[in-house]
């Protein structure tokens, strides 16, 4: 095995039943998505697309897209997976970066984007995965394909179909995250890198055949990649997950129960809203035995309130930037109290460490091969060794125990997570000054009352305007990722400025932090 | 439940949640499929039902079938007021 393709053959060889259910529950064994892969990617390639093109992929999970993602891989394609209900700016933007030759979508999902920041997507061919016709999508000039799914409507899926062959070191896919000028940036991984992570991800989320996995991220975030590549290989099922449900716990739960999901793999904010929200006094959840959680630090307390509410479950927290994928783990070994420090855990196999003035340096076969169309920066962060993955400075600081177990301290810059998403403070301040009435703004995080991390910003207004925080969050709301919008406002009448006369943002960022701040609003008000 | 509640309802979300003030919301549009309401948005909702009707909707009622839509939302309010 040597290509990320591989996993769908591999998982077809299994014939026991296991599959991947689609959002109506409906089961198809691997041998049918396979087959429905391969005609997919008959269709891309009769359709023009060539080895090294970029296909990007703009559909909520589904069985669909979960296929139409592997077809695009299986033609030699370079997938960008798109945020299907991420801010329209954001994902033309994105579009714009990777330059693809085909868009998949949906009437839905392409008709949202086309309303006025599609002028940006110069795209030759749209791809539309529903029989609704696009009427309202506005799309002169482009060659619009409609596929049924390809698992129903295709009969083009010949085994006869010769597919280009790759090689391990051709790129697979590109992760996009945020740069701190607002463009966006590409991380680049491998069918060798991605593969690399899917089998240690298999073995250390314990994956078996019998295991029923709830692919619970959305596409474009790295997570989606356990769902996508370490359940195939491990035989397992693959449970899609609506994007509805993510905004609604207790529908998440119910649909965990239904599908008798036995591993999840989600962000900190998610799993707690699950056990605050997710009504979990109502659901038999007896069949979860694994729940692994990344992308930002859980607090303590809350961990311990899903643990003793899941009792018979194991939890990991893994620990990787996007451009190493995981490269930590550690299984808790039981509820954590309050002030308990969760380690990061100890390294994966085939992944050696430095530490340079305690900023955590890996080299990984998980790394990226490098930033999308940006030679300049790649050369900056990756450090080329003799026989050796690149070295990868994570920006991120950590102490390392006796037994060879780091814990992680913070961040060299200001990059924030929220949500397991990575945010540029710049970036957000930049766009906020665009919002109607502000005259300068500095966003700093916070940590709510609950434990919560989240955004506030600080803003100086027009004199003749006053604050209305509904209004900026709705406004920011439409503009950038549903992480990035700050739960509160505070407003100044001028900032401090430094000795050189700019905003003094550590200061400004500094108030903030120790302003009072209300409640989350995504809190549900007590009972 | 009184006469006016869908309707201030809708008037209520396109005003203050809608993340996308150029679509115009009626009371069958699909608001979580499109984007137009994010997870705080559903939280405002709850509590704006709430304040509104003095209900004390449980977590458990907090689920898709009961929120995709303004039509659905007052179809379950309604049935909540009643039992």
């Amino acid at each position: 095995m040597a290509l990320l393709t591989d996993t769908l053959q591999r998982a077809a060889e299994y014939d026991n039943g296991s599959g991947l259910v689609d959002l109506d529950g409906s089961l198809q064994p691997w041998g049918q998505v396979a087959q429905a892969a391969r005609g997919a990617a008959s269709i891309l390639i009769a359709s023009g697309v060539e080895p090294g093109d970029r296909v990007a992929i703009l559909q909520p999970k589904s069985a669909a897209s979960f296929i139409a993602l592997h077809g695009a891989l299986l033609a030699g394609a370079i997938v960008v997976p798109l945020d299907p209900v991420g801010a329209p700016a954001t994902v033309a933007g994105v579009i714009e970066q990777c330059d693809p030759a085909v868009v998949i979508g949906s009437a839905t999902t392409i008709a949202r984007l086309a309303l006025d920041p599609l002028q940006k997507i110069d795209c030759p061919l749209v791809i539309v995965d529903e029989t609704t016709p696009l009427t309202e999508a506005g799309l002169p000039d482009r060659r619009i394909i409609e596929w049924n799914h390809p698992l129903t409507g295709s009969r083009a899926a010949g085994s006869s179909q010769s597919f280009p062959s790759l090689r391990p070191d051709d790129p697979a896919y590109l992760i996009f995250t945020s740069g701190s000028t607002g463009v966006p940036k590409g991380i680049v991984h491998t069918h060798q890198s991605g593969l690399a992570y899917a089998i240690t991800a298999a073995q250390r989320h314990r994956l078996t055949p019998t295991s029923r996995v709830a692919g619970i991220p959305p596409l474009h975030f790295d997570m989606s990649t356990l769902e996508l590549y370490s359940t195939p290989l491990a035989g397992a099922t693959a449970v899609s997950v609506g994007e509805p449900e993510q905004r609604f716990p207790a529908s998440l739960s119910q649909r965990l129960e239904n599908e008798q999901v036995t591993h999840l793999y989600a962000v900190p904010f998610l799993l707690r809203q699950l056990q605050e929200r997710g009504a979990l006094s109502e659901r038999d959840l007896t069949a979860i035995e694994h729940i692994g959680y990344a992308g930002e630090p859980y607090a303590p307390g809350a961990l311990a309130d899903l643990m003793n509410a899941l009792p018979h479950a194991r939890v990991t927290n893994f620990y990787g930037p996007a451009e190493t994928n995981v490269v930590t783990s550690y299984d808790l070994p039981g509820p954590p109290t309050d002030d308990e420090e969760i380690p990061i855990g100890s390294l994966w196999p085939d992944c050696t460490y430095k530490l340079v003035d305690d900023e955590l340096y890996v080299s990984a076969p998980t790394c990226m091969s490098g930033y999308w169309r940006e030679p300049e920066l790649t050369a900056k962060k990756l450090e080329p060794q003799q026989d050796r993955p690149p070295w990868y400075g994570t920006g991120d600081l950590v102490d390392l125990d006796d037994d060879g177990r780091f814990t992680y301290r913070g961040r060299r810059d200001n990059q924030v997570k929220i949500r397991g998403v990575r945010l540029e403070l710049e970036a957000i301040e930049l766009l906020l000054t665009d919002a109607p009435g502000v005259e300068h703004a500095v966003v700093g995080p916070i940590t709510g009352a609950d434990g919560q991390p989240s955004l506030a910003a600080a803003v100086v207004l027009d004199p003749s305007e006053s604050l209305n925080e509904q209004k900026m969050r709705r406004w920011c709301a439409g503009r950038v990722p549903a992480a990035a919008v700050p739960s509160s406002f505070i407003q100044f009448s001028g900032f401090p400025s430094t000795s050189s006369g700019k905003i003094d943002r550590v200061e400004v960022r500094a108030q903030i932090k120790s302003a009072p701040h209300p409640e989350t609003p995504v809190e549900t008000k007590p009972h | 439940m009184d006469e006016s509640f869908g309707h201030d309802l809708l008037k209520m979300i396109n005003a203050e949640i809608s993340l996308d003030p150029s679509v115009e919301i009626v009371a069958d549009t699909d608001l979580l499929l499109t984007g137009l309401v994010d997870s705080l948005g559903v939280v405002d909702i709850v509590a704006w039902i709430e304040d509104r009707t003095d209900l004390i909707i449980d977590p458990g009622d907090i689920v898709i079938e009961n929120f995709q839509t303004v039509e659905q939302m007052v179809r379950f309010v309604k049935i909540s007021v009643d039992d």
